[in-house]
């Protein structure tokens, strides 16, 4: 180890790391390009989303017209639909993402650091819904509530918080004997404050790699549904959408299943690769 | 003893784990906004009150849920408002075989073949063959059933005509093949990267060395000490997986529109057929439960140090 | 002689080319010998008798000769190693909680070796087992049998080793740090089980240590070992009476004596044992450490040379015989 890294700080260093990853930094780009993509196709791109034309059905892909991706059966362009479909994958990803954030640290903190009974009673409600089908307690709400895409975030986030909660509750009760915790507590800070100060602070890094980790989780919950006709519906449109309306005509205009497919598994395998180079960037001595 | 009252103690709360799920799943649906008739907008108030005296729904709700709870004790699920000449236990005898076949043959097919891919890859490794089937598989981790299905649909029913494009038919393995694959896939790349990992793990451990140092033959030091401390991981991940296969097998049984319970339980969301959901979901939880209950006893089994001081 | 290992060499590929571990050791064990091999953690000691058994990590480059009993065991196949291991040549390591299989039963692991190498049956290898365990005198050998590897004590799974290693009558054993993770006690109670087996059973040993004090009871003859090399190797009293190379010196005079001034800190040598990567094979890898270090000391190596009977340095400033 040379000096000028030891001299480096923690941070800096995992940072060093991820950057020499090259499948995390190729995670990274390619995510970036499909989310400036998803951002500004649809303001600039020369169709509209629901701009449908009779001569143009389900032509395949060319670069004449702009029908960069060919057209579906209405008519309609599938590249501006397929990038305004990510629009909306990649935003249901990343709000059920964070409501599962809030309610998975919230909660695992205040388990981990209270301790004893309240503890126990928390984490045995955190094993019950674990045993369960997550996806269809979220068809359940999502049936009971309507397939409104706010309540789709919703519903999602309430259920995905489960594997935060148990790892910020880990982090906690490894923090909490630690000495700052305990000066923290000697000078009578509120438990609230200890909560939001030191220890959801300290429990950071596990907490980032699994968010990473679960925004692809929840694209693949919200493609379902709208796969199963359960999520997004029409006018608006995601990748689940596109590709279960792409599945249904696989024999005539099989593009209409590959663009958005492989739209949503490259957003897959980036936001994996950049998760793994996160973990293995922030805890080192994981894997070997 | 003590291996029968862990069981009792899980059972028991297996059993007010699936309380609680009926009675939230319940409440909920019955307090939801909207319900079956719904979608017949003009519906005589009438015609209405009829069709909810029939189905119970015009009692107070404690009533309503007290006489669920007893059907449910005889294993009656209620009415089904999708299918009226039929109720809820009823559809789910018939979905059942059709999806308890494609999920425990996907779950065997991604076992073994997860693991005899890890191992290979593990026995291979930082050789071309490793780099190939760990690449193949961090693509399966990250291809849904959903993608995956139509694709295998397209190459080996539409361009080769090999295999049915969709249904059922005669419950022939013709019918069990592409769904059976595309559910499994996934849950074959996750397993095979598990395997490796837990394989290279272990073949480190100084146990391996000790064996190796009495002796014994390669094939023994994998077969006897390798191999039941690196299935370890695998057996854990069991419960997620299979958790993995029965939500995939909602979304292919959609697909290949085969008479199983996920559809059943689709066509029941779609419709807002709340008693034929909530049995599904009551029938999928305690399967899960279950299963859990078996994946952790067989972990128990496999690991001594699990069983000491419990 | 039972084992004679010459110009044993092991390396293992690096970037950019190798690394080597072991660099030219000549080592001999009679019949009944107690070898004693001595050196910091990354001389060599160890890496030594894993490469002649077939057992250095993967990739290793093993070159050079060791002859067991009329075999040359470098290059032997795999398969032939196998049939030495743990039926002539016997290996003990460190213990440590994973050193036996955990979710294998004692009496299992044991019996293992005698069906492979004997083709004992299961009932004949426990009862043999069983034998093993009570002359080892571990307490309650019975119950043992039926016991996992973390439901024993550190003193007690080390004894279950070298019951292991000692199942199908060695006549070599190789102990490799066999006491280092025990506690005093047990400690002594183990080596003098190897001083009974090695008068009882007429067992050849090589205890690998550390710690100059472990092997002092027990060696014949003791090879020191610094950055690959053996520096010094001497019938043990001469050793340890009159210690020749500076290292030896140093390593001797950082051991607790019941017999010198009490109290005081203990001389200890000073900076750091070398990388193995960093050293090159022009002058003496200890010289950077050594107290009468001269300009030759940088530009030579040292050969091995007599300087009494059996007793051999490699040092530019110890004059020979």
């Amino acid at each position: 180890m040379t000096g000028a890294q030891t001299r480096r700080g923690p941070v800096a260093l995992a940072a060093a790391r991820f950057a020499a990853n090259r499948q995390a930094m190729a995670g990274v780009v390619c995510l970036l390009l499909i989310a400036l993509l998803a951002i500004i196709v649809p303001l600039v791109w020369p169709h509209g989303i629901e701009e449908a034309s009779l001569d143009r059905i389900a032509q395949p892909p060319s670069l004449a017209d702009f029908h960069w991706f060919g057209t579906d059966a209405n008519g309609r362009d599938l590249f501006v639909r397929a990038f305004y479909g990510g629009r909306i994958s990649l935003a249901v990803g990343l709000v059920a993402t964070v409501i599962a954030l809030v309610i998975g640290v919230a909660w695992g903190a205040t388990a981990g650091y209270l301790g004893g009974t309240v503890d126990l009673v928390m984490m045995r409600v955190v094993d019950v819904l674990y045993a369960l089908p997550l996806l269809f307690l979220i068809i359940v709400l999502v049936t009971v509530f309507g397939n409104n895409i706010i309540l789709i975030f919703a519903a999602i986030g309430a259920v995905e918080w489960l594997t935060m909660a148990r790892i910020v509750r880990g982090q906690a009760i490894a923090l909490r004997n630690r000495e700052f915790i305990e000066s923290a507590r000697a000078i009578d800070l509120p438990p609230g404050r200890i909560l939001a100060r030191y220890i959801i602070p300290n429990a950071i890094g596990p907490v980032i790699v699994y968010a990473t980790l679960l925004i692809p989780i929840n694209i693949i919950i919200e493609s379902a549904l709208s796969f199963l006709g359960l999520g997004v519906q029409e006018p608006l449109t995601s990748w689940g959408l596109l590709i279960s309306q792409g599945a249904a005509q696989i024999d005539s205009a099989p593009w209409l299943l590959g663009f958005p497919a492989i739209l949503l598994v490259l957003t897959m395998l980036s936001f994996n690769f950049i998760g793994d180079g996160l973990r293995d960037a922030l805890d080192p001595g994981a894997r070997g | 003893m003590r291996l029968l009252s862990f069981i009792l103690g899980r059972a028991a709360v297996a059993l007010l784990t699936i309380l609680v799920i009926v009675t939230a799943a319940f409440f909920l649906t019955r307090l939801a906004p909207g319900g079956p008739f719904d979608a017949e907008v003009d519906l005589d108030p009438l015609v209405r009150a009829n069709l909810e005296r029939t189905y119970g729904l015009d009692q107070p709700i404690g009533i309503q849920y007290r006489r669920y709870l007893g059907a449910l004790a005889a294993g009656d699920l209620g009415p089904s408002t999708t299918y009226p000449d039929r109720g809820v236990s009823e559809l789910i005898a018939d979905g059942l075989p059709v999806s308890l076949r494609i999920g425990l043959a996907a779950l065997a097919i991604a076992t073994a073949a997860g693991m005899a891919a890890g191992i290979f890859a593990a026995r291979n490794r930082n050789r071309p063959v490793d780099a190939l089937v760990m690449g193949v598989a961090s693509l399966g981790v990250a291809l849904p059933a959903f993608v995956v299905a139509p694709f295998l649909t397209l190459l080996f029913g539409i361009y080769l005509s090999w295999l049915p494009v969709a249904g059922w038919g005669d419950g022939s393995l013709r019918h069990w093949v592409l769904p059976v694959v595309s559910l499994a896939l996934p849950q074959v790349a996750a397993i095979a990267r598990l395997t490796r990992g837990a394989m290279l793990e272990t073949l480190s451990a100084d146990f391996v060395r000790t064996a190796r140092a009495k002796g014994l033959p390669e094939r023994r030091v994998i077969s006897a000490h390798v191999l039941p401390a690196a299935v370890l991981p695998v057996v854990s991940y069991l419960g997620p997986a299979i958790a993995g296969v029965l939500t995939g097998s909602v979304i292919v049984e959609q697909i290949f529109a085969l008479p199983g319970l996920g559809r059943f339980f689709v066509q029941g969301a779609i419709n807002r057929d709340y008693g034929l959901v909530l049995g599904i979901v009551i029938l999928y939880a305690s399967a899960l439960i279950l299963l859990n209950l078996l994946v952790d006893l067989a972990y128990g089994w496999l690991d001594p140090r699990t069983r000491t001081g419990r | 002689m039972l084992l004679e290992v010459s110009g044993l060499r092991v390396a293992y590929p690096a970037r950019g080319g190798e690394v080597a571990v072991v660099r030219g050791v000549d080592l001999a064990v009679a019949p009944g010998e107690c070898l004693g091999i001595v050196g910091e953690s990354g001389s060599g000691k160890s890496q030594t008798m894993l490469a002649i058994l077939g057992l250095a990590g993967p990739g290793a480059r093993v070159s050079g000769s060791a002859i067991f009993a009329g075999e040359e065991l470098v290059g032997m196949p795999q398969s032939r190693l196998q049939g030495l291991r743990g039926d002539r040549i016997g290996l003990v390591f460190q213990d440590s909680i994973t050193g036996l299989t955990p979710h294998m039963r004692i009496g299992d692991q044991l019996a293992e070796v005698l069906v492979v190498h004997r083709g004992a049956s299961p009932g004949a290898a426990r009862a043999e087992a069983l034998q093993m365990l009570e002359v080892l005198q571990i307490p309650e050998p019975a119950y043992r049998l039926g016991q996992y590897p973390h439901e024993l004590s550190g003193g007690m799974r080390q004894r279950v080793m070298i019951a292991m290693a000692l199942l199908c009558r060695p006549a070599l054993l190789i102990a490799d740090e066999p006491t280092t993770a025990l506690d005093t006690t047990v400690q002594a109670a183990i080596l003098r089980s190897f001083a009974k087996l090695k008068a009882h059973a007429g067992t050849a040993l090589v205890l690998i240590s550390h710690d100059l004090g472990v092997v002092a009871g027990l060696a014949d003859r003791v090879a020191v070992m610094y950055a690959g090399r053996i520096v010094e190797s001497a019938p043990a009293e001469q050793l340890f009476a009159t210690p020749r190379h500076p290292y030896t010196k140093g390593l001797l005079a950082s051991m607790p004596r019941l017999d010198g001034p009490p109290g005081g800190p203990l001389p200890a040598i000073e900076g750091q044992p070398p990388d193995p990567a960093a050293v090159a094979d022009t002058g003496c890898a200890f010289a950077p450490r050594c107290g009468i270090a001269r300009p030759a000391c940088m530009a030579d190596l040292p050969q091995p040379a007599a300087v009494g009977p059996a007793h051999r340095v490699a040092c530019h400033a110890v004059e020979p015989a």
